[in-house]
């Protein structure tokens, strides 16, 4: 009678404690994967930011986007879901679990049919899925407004 | 007089109920029966380690940003755009989701050439994220 309830006491100890570091292993793998997937979001933001600042100027290419300053030259490019960052350094995976890139021309509403394939890029919006969840990331290149307007009249004397 | 938890086998060794082995334990180890006080203490320090702990794992599982807070910071990027595109210099509050943004415009230190645009997010009653923008309102 005193093995079977040493038994059960130790059994019932022993169940706790597994129960309570399975949960504790559960919660922190999940937080581990939460913050490796969020730290790649915010890596990928800040990088394409900064990309975006230093740029001179973003053009469209072939299933993404393009950025040109005076040295060096970065292409975003998709690739099924994943997006590559190309540079004359190689290619390295920007982000994962991207869904859609869309761009928006210097003078033109978001989703306007490009008039001018060489119209440089104004907006960049990319859609992709965070921990499962749909998530919107927006740049914006801030032209100056000579540029803009030179831009405007070079359009204007080609049409 | 019974002498409980004690039996002698056929082959004469004895053999020792488990309560009246750790009896024999505790008393060859010497370790000294524990008073009401010395029990009150011990759980006492117990109870304050388990906060201690428990006070710890709250905080790391709270310390995550919420993934609304940088869904809010790209709206906010696009936000700002409209507002230096449209010229719409007023003050707004916008929900998404479990995250509510708000939009802030003064002029910057009373300077009518200047908008001070502060977005901020809040989920619930704490604020995650704030920041920041000069305008200028020509």
């Amino acid at each position: 009678m005193d093995l079977l309830a040493g038994m059960a006491i130790t059994g019932v100890v022993i169940g706790a404690v597994f129960h309570l570091s399975t949960t504790v292993t559960g919660r922190y793998h999940a937080l581990q994967f939460s913050r490796l997937e969020l730290n790649d979001l915010v890596i990928f933001s800040a990088t394409l930011c900064q990309a975006i600042q230093v740029a001179e100027e973003i053009r469209e290419v072939p299933g993404g986007f393009e950025l040109i300053s005076e040295n060096t030259t970065a292409i975003f490019k998709k690739k099924e879901e994943t997006l590559l960052m190309m540079t004359n350094e190689g290619s390295v995976s920007a982000l994962k679990n991207i869904e859609q890139i869309s761009l928006e021309r210097l003078n033109e509403p978001a989703g306007a049919s490009a008039q001018n394939e060489s119209t440089p890029v104004e907006g960049i919006h990319v859609s992709c899925l965070v921990l499962n969840q749909h998530t919107e990331l927006h740049f914006y290149k801030e032209y100056s407004p000579s540029g803009k307007i030179n831009h405007y009249l070079v359009n204007e004397f080609e049409n | 007089m019974l002498d409980v938890g004690r039996w002698t086998l056929d082959n004469g060794l004895e053999k020792f109920s488990a309560p009246r082995l750790m009896g024999k334990w505790i008393v060859a180890c010497r370790i000294r029966s524990f008073t009401i006080f010395e029990s009150v203490i011990s759980t006492t320090i117990i109870s304050v380690l388990i906060g201690i702990a428990a006070m710890i794992y709250t905080n790391v599982i709270g310390s995550e940003k919420p993934l609304g807070v940088y869904q809010a910071e790209g709206t906010i990027v696009s936000m700002l755009q409209d507002l230096k595109v449209n010229k719409s210099f007023f003050s707004k509050s916008v929900e998404q989701e479990n995250c509510v943004i708000r939009q802030e415009v003064n002029f910057y230190h009373g300077n009518k050439n200047i908008y001070e645009v502060i977005y901020k997010v809040d989920v619930g009653t704490k604020t995650w994220h704030t920041e920041k923008h000069l305008v200028r309102t020509e």
